[in-house]
C-alpha cells in the first residue's frame, strides 16, 4: 500500500540536486505541476499505449518518443490528460530545473541553470 | 492518464462540504496535512491485501479497525507498516471537520463554514499544483472535472443537479421523478425511425440492391 507520498530522500554529489523515491511515479505525474511556470527547453519522453481491459492478454504495445513540442508543463499536462499512454523514461529540462523519471522509482530534480 | 491528482471537485447543498475526486489507494497521505487536527472518532473497514503474493483464492476477512490513534500522522505510520486495503474510512476531528473516503476515487470534507470550505479547498488544490479557482462561481450539486490544472468543465449528465446527503427525502423522491422522466424522453427519442438523407439512401442502395427502402436494410 502506498500511505506515504515519498519514500526517500537522497541528496546528489553535485551539491545541486535531490532524488526523492517515489512508489508508481507514473501516478503522480501531477507533482509537475509544481514546475508550471518554468519554460520546458528540453524534453525526452518515452511513452507506451497503455491496454485497454478488452486488449489480447499478448497485446504489445510499441514504445514511442513524444515528439510533440510542448514549451510548459501545464500544456504538456493537458495534452497527456487526454490520453490513454504509460510513460516508460523521462526526461525534461526546464528553465532552471532539470526533472529525471527514471522507470518510476526516482524522480530527480535538480536545480541548475542550463544553458538555452 | 492521470495528470491531475485532483480529477473533479463537487459542492455541497449546506455550502460547508465537498468532495474532491482523489485515487484514495494510491493518496491517503493527503490526510497527513491534517495531521494537526486530532481525531475525535474514527471509522475504518480494512481487508489485508499482499498483492501478488497472495493466493488468487485466498480472500481475508473485512475486519474493523479497532486501533486508537490521536491523528492522522499517527494512523498514516501505523497503515504504512501494513498491508492493508482501505474499504471504508471516516474521521472525525476535534474541530468539527469530517472526511470520509467514498469508493477510492472520492474523499468528501465536511468544515463548520463556507469561508473554511472555501480555504480548505484552494489549500488542497495548491497542494496538488492546480487552481486557483474561483469556488463562488461553482454551482452547488454539480461535478466539475480538471480539463487542466486551471480549466474546470462542468458535467451535465442529466442536465440537473445530483443529490446529496443534505437533501431532504422529498427532495430526492423528486430528483428521482425527474430523472425518470428525463430518461423516457431519451428512450422516446431512441426509439424514434432515423430518417435517412437522399445521400445516405443512395449509398445504402448501391450496397443493399434488393432493399425497398422502407424497412430496415440489415
Amino acid at each position: 500500500m502506498y500511505y506515504n507520498l515519498l519514500r526517500s530522500i537522497k541528496l546528489l554529489s553535485d551539491q545541486e540536486s535531490v532524488e526523492f523515491g517515489i512508489d508508481n511515479a507514473y501516478d503522480h505525474l501531477w507533482l509537475l505541476s509544481h514546475f508550471r511556470e518554468q519554460k520546458i527547453s528540453n524534453k525526452n519522453i518515452i511513452y507506451k499505449e497503455t491496454p485497454s481491459r478488452r486488449a489480447h492478454k499478448g497485446t504489445v504495445y510499441k514504445s514511442h518518443k513524444l515528439l510533440k513540442p510542448f514549451d510548459s508543463i501545464p500544456k504538456l499536462l493537458e495534452y497527456l490528460n487526454s490520453k490513454r499512454y504509460t510513460i516508460i523514461v523521462y526526461f525534461m529540462s526546464v528553465n532552471i530545473v532539470k526533472l529525471w523519471w527514471l522507470n518510476f522509482p526516482f524522480l530527480i530534480i535538480s536545480y541548475v541553470v542550463i544553458p538555452y | 492518464m492521470w495528470s491531475y491528482l485532483i480529477s473533479t471537485i463537487e459542492l455541497y447543498s449546506n455550502h460547508k462540504s465537498f468532495s474532491l475526486g482523489i485515487d484514495t489507494l494510491r493518496n491517503l497521505w493527503l490526510l497527513l496535512h491534517f495531521k494537526d487536527l486530532e481525531i475525535k472518532n474514527k471509522t475504518i473497514y480494512y481487508q489485508v491485501d499482499n498483492g501478488i503474493r497472495q493466493r488468487k483464492k485466498t480472500k481475508h476477512p473485512i475486519r474493523k479497525m479497532r486501533k486508537a490513534h490521536k491523528n492522522t500522522a499517527e494512523l498514516i505510520e501505523y497503515l504504512s507498516n501494513k498491508s492493508y486495503n482501505i474499504l471504508k474510512l471516516e474521521l472525525e476531528f476535534t474541530n468539527g471537520w469530517k472526511i470520509k473516503q467514498r469508493a477510492y476515487s472520492e474523499l468528501m470534507f465536511y468544515t463548520n463554514s463556507t469561508d473554511e470550505r472555501n480555504q480548505l479547498i484552494l489549500k488542497l488544490l495548491n497542494i496538488a499544483g492546480q487552481g486557483p479557482i474561483n469556488v463562488s462561481k461553482l454551482e452547488i450539486n454539480y461535478t466539475y472535472y480538471f480539463k487542466s490544472a486551471v480549466t474546470l468543465v462542468k458535467v451535465n449528465f442529466y442536465d440537473i443537479p445530483s443529490p446529496d446527503e443534505f437533501w431532504s427525502e422529498e427532495q430526492v423522491a423528486e430528483w428521482r421523478r425527474d430523472v425518470e422522466a428525463i430518461d423516457r424522453l431519451n428512450e422516446v427519442e431512441e426509439t424514434e425511425p432515423y430518417v435517412y438523407s437522399e445521400s445516405e439512401l443512395l449509398d445504402m442502395k448501391k450496397m443493399f440492391p434488393n432493399w425497398d427502402g422502407e424497412s430496415e436494410p440489415f
